[in-house]
């Protein structure tokens, strides 16, 4: 039953990929809260979807994707349409188990220099850097050209690097 | 602009060579000109630094992530899949998110439990059998995978009634989650589950989850779970390991 099959696959690999698909959401969206609702409407789309995912290709890849058009096409505007839809996330208090302070308080200084980083920037950059795509992956990814995935990397790095720059000579070693 | 010696090249070759994307001449050009224009160097590494810097917040936020809700992890009972099954799930997925998954995980196992138990419902006989594994070659996995948890399962021993599969590493929230499969004599899948979780020892609980059967119980540093086949296999199971750990 190929359908069952699928639908497995995406469910099996969906709690692990979560954390990432949240993450490319917090890039996405810039915020917590909305990147959490961005996240689940996502793996609520992929279960519905899973009859279209290929198996044996990418699963994050395809949740990316995904995640990018719910968000552009829907919940950027923050219009779920969705019959009793699903509540914006601060309503639901999820109590996600806490991480250890020091990296929260590291995260948290770092997505500040990030967050400062428009949002086209950000995802691209998550995608080359971190995700490990190439530059023609990313620009598939995100249908722009490859050209423009080149420019907002450079684009990121060129302005983390005036702002470290700056923290160096004056903040560091305060905390 | 910083440095005019960098002006030779624009962000996007520097950062492009960065990332290897640069074409061939491209890259003669800047490592050639990087040895000898020391501005051009310094700014090749601020560029450098600002990827590691980005790479490095990206990779500490996953830390904080919060896992799949429950209600969207829950699989049905695994009778097969249908699209009309499927619908239902949602359903009660979505009723469950409108009463508030915090008071629901008040009285629910720890999450990590019920990751893998919702994982261990999908299995079935065919899961493990098609694993291939000598019991030698299965050894030889656990003992290369339990340092990632921080344990010595040299001790491990063999458990009564059941046959082991196959061991493999999984991860949740970016913390190792050690799976080795085992059938019980019925062929039914049973899986000992451990995870680096530091709060403290207790004694096991029989538990029942996506309806499985279920032993979880901890130690100083690890949490342990042995899902699914008879209860009587379990606790002799459990207790086996306990002995041993």
């Amino acid at each position: 039953m190929r359908w069952g099959r699928r639908n497995n696959e995406v469910r099996e690999g969906l709690a692990e990929v979560y954390p990432r698909l949240w993450r490319f959401a917090m890039a996405l969206t810039g915020d917590r809260a909305s990147a959490e609702d961005l996240a689940q409407a996502t793996a609520l789309r992929a279960i519905e979807k899973a009859d279209q995912f290929r198996p044996g290709t990418h699963l994050d890849r395809w949740l990316f994707v995904m995640a990018r058009r719910v968000w552009l096409n829907e919940l950027r505007h923050r219009a779920v349409r969705r019959g009793a839809g699903l509540r914006p996330v601060e309503e639901i208090e999820i109590t996600a188990p806490g991480p250890d302070t020091e990296t929260n308080i590291f995260a948290a200084e770092v997505f500040d220099v990030m967050n400062a980083l428009p949002e086209a920037q950000r995802v691209t950059a998550l995608l080359v850097l971190v995700e490990g795509f190439s530059y023609a992956e990313a620009a598939e990814a995100l249908e722009i050209p490859v050209g423009t995935v080149m420019s907002r990397v450079a684009a990121a790095r060129r302005s983390v690097a005036s702002r470290t720059g700056e923290q160096a000579q004056g903040t560091r070693g305060t905390r | 602009m910083t440095g005019q010696q960098s002006d030779m090249f624009t962000d996007e070759e520097l950062s492009a060579w960065l990332d290897g994307e640069a074409p061939p001449e491209l890259s003669a050009r800047i490592a050639a000109a990087r040895r000898t224009d020391a501005g051009l160097a310094e700014d090749i590494a601020r560029l450098e630094a600002a990827g590691k810097a980005m790479k490095g917040g990206f990779e500490a936020t996953l830390a904080g992530a919060p896992e799949l809700p429950a209600a969207l992890a829950a699989p049905e009972p695994s009778q097969g899949w249908t699209p009309g099954a499927l619908g239902a799930g949602l359903v009660a997925g979505l009723a469950l998110a409108a009463l508030g998954l915090g008071a629901w995980s008040l009285t629910r196992p720890p999450v990590w439990e019920r990751y893998v138990a919702s994982y261990q419902a999908l299995y079935v006989p065919q899961t493990i059998a098609g694993a291939g594994l000598s019991e030698e070659a299965a050894r030889a996995q656990i003992a290369e995978l339990a340092p990632q948890l921080g344990l010595d399962l040299s001790a491990l021993p063999d458990l009564p009634g059941l046959e082991l599969r196959r061991a493999q590493m999984l991860g949740l929230n970016g913390k190792p989650l050690l799976q080795i499969a085992y059938a019980d004599t019925s062929g039914r899948p049973v899986a000992l589950c451990i995870i680096a979780r530091g709060k403290g020892p207790s004694d096991p609980v029989a538990r029942r989850m996506e309806g499985l059967n279920a032993v979880a119980w901890s130690t100083e540093a690890h949490g342990f779970l042995l899902i699914g086949g008879e209860d009587g296999t379990l606790d002799r199971a459990a207790e086996a390991v306990r002995a041993a750990l």
